[in-house]
């Protein structure tokens, strides 16, 4: 009797543990004003495929008596962005809502996990009718969202996690960059731009730069607009932006934010996120240009929550202004979700650590095991455990 | 603990200059795999080629040096820093001398090629519109076309020796290849001011 690969049972002594972490986290999350939701575990494959196309493939499918394709929820902000724009569409805004529950997937990687125990929040909307998507209203709703997270880690006792952070933004004046050159080239920069960075090839990144450079040279027709994205006389052209962003514009947030420009809303936004390290502490965050998620679905931030010694990120989440607008009316969102399995092996936390404590267990012999002898080692069990946790009739 | 992977065999004795450049050093062994370092918390690791970019996938190993074949044969969650600019080698479909496949275009259809490198030999021939049988190996690719378990292969060439001592030649490049610097996307950005250090050398 196999079980399918990337499942597994959680026995008693694991539950207990994940029991403790989702209380504690889910505690964290109500007393910042978040109300625990649960959607279904099932959704229709085409809500999904409204909202999140791509994580279509990755959905287990399910077919219903009907024939109705539905799909097993590979994720919770979509379903729960599909509820802000209907049932909750009406209440005061910005709503807050939580969750603590499995997600399924399916992954080519043999090795990953198919069922996933995630925590997360989402802060919907704004209380501002007028100006909801305003640079304010965005800060706002960053510093409260990751106020929130860096409470949980901090709550969790997860040693040394930091912060990753990276902004569509960053990426904006790249591909203002790109558009101009595909369009006098005919070239399809932006998709073997994102290709070669989301298998994290620097190197590639560098030649297809090279190769851009390479094609404006030669092209004899080339307009004086893209002339001046491999000026090198000007240190500061395009095509240098380009070339150095990779490095340049991963780093410590300071070295980062040197290289933009201090007016700018990017600017703004980043470094008030930044600002939170006077409550949390120095060297939270860090800024990687590198990281590319999917812009699809990400509109502004996006971060990821990284922690020593485990190869890959333990959270993650960012800005989803286009998600509501699927369902319903248009309205800004930010949210994020944390691995519960994750951050059960990095906790520090001695009440997370700390297993099923056996002291805290009486035992009852019943060794007379007639009809009064049984009622009355009952009856003292039920005595006994308004003071003691855990009472076994042995 | 930080910890460097570097691969055994042809790369070795060139990755352990270039860490020495970089001011780490370690006193070798032969039989020794893991080795502390002169640099406080630093332990390098010496595996297999293809082991190098799984220990870093996971984030066992913080950096790593690797082949390009190896990158580009399977695709690893690693960031590619990095070319070295040491180990070059070239992939390459040889048959045996007296063969009646001279080229490409006399390769007959479902003509059986033994490789190490599976995946790239069937990008290859895919692009080349020629339908190919993978006999996938783990070593010793040239003796298969002389034992009629293949009629060409596809492997990596150095100098190109082993194959003529095996009465083999090359009929086409494939690829050019050299040692990389990869790192774990996690480490890249914790530990981001000693991986830069191994950029500038």
């Amino acid at each position: 009797m196999n079980l399918p690969e990337g499942i597994r049972d959680l026995l008693p002594v694991d539950l207990i543990r994940q029991e403790k972490l989702r209380r504690l986290v889910l505690n964290t999350f109500n007393s910042w004003g978040y109300q625990t939701v649960l959607p279904p575990s099932l959704e229709s494959l085409k809500t999904l495929e409204k909202g999140r196309p791509k994580l279509v493939k990755e959905a287990f499918k399910v077919v219903d008596v009907d024939g109705q394709l539905l799909a097993l929820r590979p994720d919770l902000t979509m379903p729960i962005a599909r509820l802000a724009a209907t049932r909750l569409s009406s209440l005061e805004r910005p709503l807050r809502l939580c969750y603590a529950a499995v997600v399924f997937r399916q992954n080519k990687n043999a090795d990953s996990h198919r069922e996933i125990y995630q925590a997360g929040i989402e802060l919907i909307g704004s209380s501002s009718k007028d100006k909801p998507y305003s640079l304010e209203r965005t800060n706002k709703a960053n510093l409260e969202c990751l106020s929130i997270l860096l409470e949980t880690l901090d709550q969790l006792q997860i040693a040394d996690y930091k912060i990753v952070l990276t902004h569509t933004d960053l990426w904006r004046y790249a591909g203002e960059i790109f558009h101009r050159v595909e369009k006098h080239l005919e070239m399809d920069l932006s998709a073997e731009i994102d290709a070669v960075l989301q298998k994290g090839d620097f190197l590639e990144y560098q030649k297809v730069i090279n190769k851009i450079e390479e094609r404006c040279k030669r092209s004899f027709t080339c307009p004086s607009e893209l002339k001046t994205l491999f000026d090198s006389s000007k240190n500061e052209s395009p095509l240098n932006y380009l070339k150095k962003a990779c490095f340049q514009l991963t780093g410590k947030p300071d070295e980062v934010l040197a290289y933009l420009d201090s007016d700018s809303d990017l600017y703004n936004e980043l470094s008030t996120i930044i600002a939170l390290e006077e409550i949390f502490g120095p060297e939270k965050f860090f800024i990687d240009f590198t990281l590319r998620p999917d812009r699809k679905f990400y509109t502004g931030l996006y971060f990821e929550v990284i922690v020593p010694s485990r190869g890959q990120s333990i959270g993650a989440g960012g800005r989803y202004n286009n998600l509501i607008s699927c369902f319903g009316g248009s309205e800004p969102a930010i949210g994020f979700s944390l691995h519960i399995e994750a951050l059960l092996k990095h906790s520090q936390n001695p009440i997370i650590k700390q297993p099923f404590d056996k002291k805290k267990c009486v035992n009852i012999s019943c060794e007379d095991t007639s009809k009064q002898g049984l009622i009355e080692r009952i009856k003292e069990s039920r005595d006994l455990r308004k003071n003691v946790e855990v009472v076994v009739l042995d | 603990m930080y910890r460097i992977a570097i691969p055994k065999g042809s790369l070795l004795n060139d990755s352990k200059a270039f860490l020495e450049k970089s001011g780490i050093s370690f006193e070798w062994s032969d039989r020794k795999l893991l080795f502390e370092t002169n640099v406080k918390d630093t332990q390098v690791l010496i595996v297999r080629p293809k082991d190098v970019a799984v220990y870093v996938e996971k984030g066992a190993a913080d950096i790593g040096i690797v082949g390009s074949d190896v990158l580009e044969e399977h695709r690893y969650k690693t960031v590619t820093l990095r070319d070295l600019d040491y180990g070059h080698c070239t992939m390459v479909v040889a048959v045996p001398k007296d063969s009646k496949i001279k080229n490409l275009s006399s390769i007959p259809d479902y003509c059986k090629v033994a490789t190490k490198f599976p995946n790239l030999a069937r990008k290859f021939f895919g692009e080349q519109g020629i339908p190919i049988e993978i006999i996938e190996l783990y070593g010793s690719i040239e003796i298969a076309p002389l034992t009629d378990l293949s009629e060409i292969i596809v492997d990596l060439v150095g100098t190109g020796k082993t194959l003529k001592e095996n009465g083999l030649t090359q009929i086409e490049t494939i690829s050019r290849h050299s040692a990389r610097l990869i790192a774990n996307r996690v480490s890249w950005q914790l530990y981001h001011d000693r991986i830069m250090n191994f950029l500038n050398i």
